[in-house]
């Protein structure tokens, strides 16, 4: 009976903690709008070190990857961002060496390592506006997609050293590109907001194509809000070159040969999928994308200017 | 940081002089001037050790490639000698080659040789402050990375001097015989009785011929003579001196010919980061026009022209030098203002339209010039783009 006793407590507590970890979550997601979904997740995940009674390394692990796998599943944020992100951070604090075996001492080091990590990565956007500010020149007609804060912090950046006019598509089936046009108009670069549908129509008077990405895999292809595909395809029948800035941490390692290899947690909300039961999927929406390398110019990230074919060397360099 | 002595500052501005007229005619020739002047500058100039070095080398870097562009021959060795004594210095320090740059990798912010950024240092107290958009206060920029970290840094003069004279005289013999490796290719890739189309005048490309034709070989050479500048016709005389049968056409005819080509051979300015050329002007025709006919377009480039560098914009007004031009109007028969007259001496070609790249001693696809030029040069180097626009501003 004992026995039985302590258990359930061991649930109860599992739970505890998961639901501090979820509310700690979806606490910064309200409060800071702005920082990025990956950022979060890796807050989080120092969080959970910070609360953690854990005695050994191994439960430690144990509770961070049972967040990891809590994040992805529970929450209906961007799903590869966020994936990649803590993959990254993972990865990242477990390369630590340590010099003693005692666990609060390593825990400190763990923390101090996931600052450093984090401060590298929230530098990443002010990185790529830097490397990419030169592709923007004067009289430029910029066509982006949605909503992305990394374009948004590439094109104010780029504003100071240039004049040009941006069209955004409005991208159902959130409408997310009104909110990128209103921030645009407040910064006061010239945007208009157009039909996903008018894409192909407008692409002859554009000069360059700017993208955010939610994830960019191993073969130099993105992963991005649906309608990117698209505009890729627009752009390279007219001749237009299809930039891409993206933070490394969206790097995964993944190698999807089309578009249906895309799998459901990519394409659907948490909830879509809990709510279908496993039953068909088709019917249903998707949210992203896959656009093949081919279509894809260049990526501007904060490890420098990158060809698609560039990018699987540096997942690789990333990851040693 | 260290000056420079007067016959440093007098080889400097002779050199750019020379520039300025136009007296290297070769690419090796620039070549081998521009490292004898950083020979010189090494060899002559005062500083103690490896990172004073380097910025020495960085601050001195934009007057070197004054009227040129950046991603000139001149950048591209400064480039790579910055590299080299980066190399030496970590190969005294570690005692062995490094490979390649791992300075941006998880492994390096671990071991603290990471490109470190400029981030005001107590800002790192409260994670929390740090987390709040920093971007308006950012003063100095975040790419303005140190250099070289700290332990190769410190390198004394004496112990990376003599170790870093000799890799220059290897660097500068290897550029000597560049075009000659490069031209021993020639039977791999010429067969017989094939007829090969180039473009104007290239050294390169005509000692590749050359040494094909010295071997025994038997092939048609279409040369397109280059208006307006005609350098076609040069190329002619010196290749029929050499027993090959040659036809001049005009560029015109490029579309009408290629049917009968059976490859392209062509030499280029430079080569960019994307596998992109920028090539005599009427290349980017002949390019399209064998993308159309499915021929197979060979660049010859030895490694000094391979650039780290990307094209901003393909507009062919904005990246590009206009001559004068003289030679397709005369000054004094021109009295309307109203008359513009665009000679490019360059044109991008972009990377899906060339199928290989002739290297000195190998052969690659444009897809893999990132590889090399990352093998080549450091990613630090890369602000010197940007420290040779902002001395024009």
């Amino acid at each position: 009976m004992t026995h039985d006793n302590t258990t359930i407590t061991s649930n109860q507590q599992d739970n505890l903690e998961n639901d501090q970890t979820l509310q700690y979550f979806t606490g910064i997601r309200q409060q800071e709008p702005e920082t990025s979904v990956a950022i979060t997740a890796i807050r989080t995940l120092i969080d959970v070190i910070n609360r953690s009674s854990a005695g050994t390394m191994s439960q430690l692990s144990r509770e961070l990857k049972s967040a990891v796998l809590l994040l992805t599943t529970q929450t209906d944020s961007s799903m590869p961002s966020v994936k990649s992100g803590c993959e990254l951070f993972l990865r990242f604090i477990t390369l630590a060496k340590f010099d003693t075996f005692e666990i609060d001492e390593c825990r400190q080091k763990l923390i101090e390592r996931g600052e450093v990590f984090l401060e590298r990565t929230l530098s990443s956007r002010q990185r790529i506006a830097e490397y990419s500010q030169e592709f923007i020149v004067d009289g430029s007609i910029i066509l982006t997609h949605s909503y992305s804060r990394v374009v948004l912090a590439l094109l104010a950046y780029a504003s100071k050293f240039s004049r040009f006019k941006v069209y955004v598509t409005e991208s159902e089936p959130d409408k997310s590109g009104l909110q990128m046009r209103e921030e645009l108009e407040a910064i006061g670069i010239p945007s208009i907001c157009i039909l996903d549908a008018s894409v192909a129509y407008i692409m002859e008077k554009v000069t360059l194509v700017l993208m955010g990405a939610e994830a960019v895999v191993e073969s130099g292809g993105i992963i991005n809000k649906i309608g990117t595909f698209n505009i890729a395809i627009a752009a390279h029948e007219m001749n237009k070159p299809f930039y891409v800035a993206s933070e490394s941490f969206k790097f995964v390692r993944y190698y999807p040969l089309n578009n249906c290899d895309l799998p459901d947690h990519f394409k659907y909300k948490a909830s879509t999928i809990a709510r279908s039961n496993g039953k068909n999927l088709e019917s249903e929406h998707p949210l992203v994308d896959y656009t093949p390398p081919a279509y894809i110019t260049l990526l501007f990230t904060d490890i420098g200017t990158l060809t698609p074919s560039a990018v699987s060397d540096e997942l690789i360099k990333l990851y040693i | 940081m260290a000056r420079l002595p007067t016959d440093v500052e007098t080889e400097i501005d002779r050199f750019c002089n020379d520039i300025k007229r136009n007296t290297y005619t070769r690419s090796a020739d620039l070549a081998l001037a521009t490292i004898f002047m950083f020979k010189k500058l090494i060899g002559e100039s005062k500083w103690s050790n490896a990172s004073e070095l380097i910025t020495l080398i960085r601050s001195q870097a934009h007057r070197l490639n004054q009227g040129q562009p950046v991603d000139s021959i001149t950048f591209n060795i400064t480039r790579r000698i910055l590299k080299l004594i980066r190399d030496v210095s970590a190969r005294i320090i570690h005692g062995k080659n490094e490979g390649s740059d791992i300075s941006l990798t998880l492994q390096a912010v671990l071991n603290d040789r990471a490109a470190t950024s400029t981030f005001n240092d107590d800002d790192n107290e409260n994670i929390e402050e740090n987390l709040q958009p920093k971007t308006q206060q950012i003063q100095r920029n975040l790419t303005d990375s140190t250099p070289i970290s700290n332990a190769e840094g410190e390198v004394s003069v004496q112990r990376l001097k003599p170790e870093l004279m000799d890799d220059l005289n290897w660097y500068s013999s290897d550029i000597e015989l560049s075009v000659k490796n490069l031209s021993q290719q020639a039977l791999a890739h010429i067969h017989a009785n094939e007829l090969i189309l180039t473009l104007g005048y290239s050294y390169t490309v005509e000692q590749f011929f050359k040494y094909a034709a010295s071997k025994n070989r038997k092939f048609h050479v279409f040369i397109l003579e280059h208006a307006p500048f005609f350098t076609g016709h040069k190329m002619a005389v010196n290749l029929s001196a050499l027993n090959i049968p040659v036809t001049v056409v005009t560029d015109s005819a490029v579309f009408a010919i290629m049917a009968r080509v059976n490859k392209i051979l062509i030499g280029t300015r430079s080569l960019l980061a994307n596998g992109g050329l920028t090539a005599k002007s009427g290349t980017y025709n002949l390019a399209l026009a064998a993308k159309h006919y499915n021929v197979p377009l060979l660049v010859c480039a030895p490694t000094y022209k391979f650039s780290p560098t990307y094209l901003p914009s393909f507009d062919p007004v904005m990246c590009n030098t206009f001559p004068s031009p003289e030679t397709i109007l005369s000054y004094e028969s021109i009295y309307q203002s109203s008359l513009d007259i665009v000679v490019p001496m360059h044109d991008y070609v972009p990377p899906e339209l060339v199928t290989l790249i002739i290297g000195s001693g190998m052969g690659n696809a444009p897809s893999y010039v990132y590889r090399i030029v990352s093998e080549l040069y450091s990613a630090e180097d890369n602000d010197l783009e940007r420290l040779q626009k902002e001395s024009l501003k």
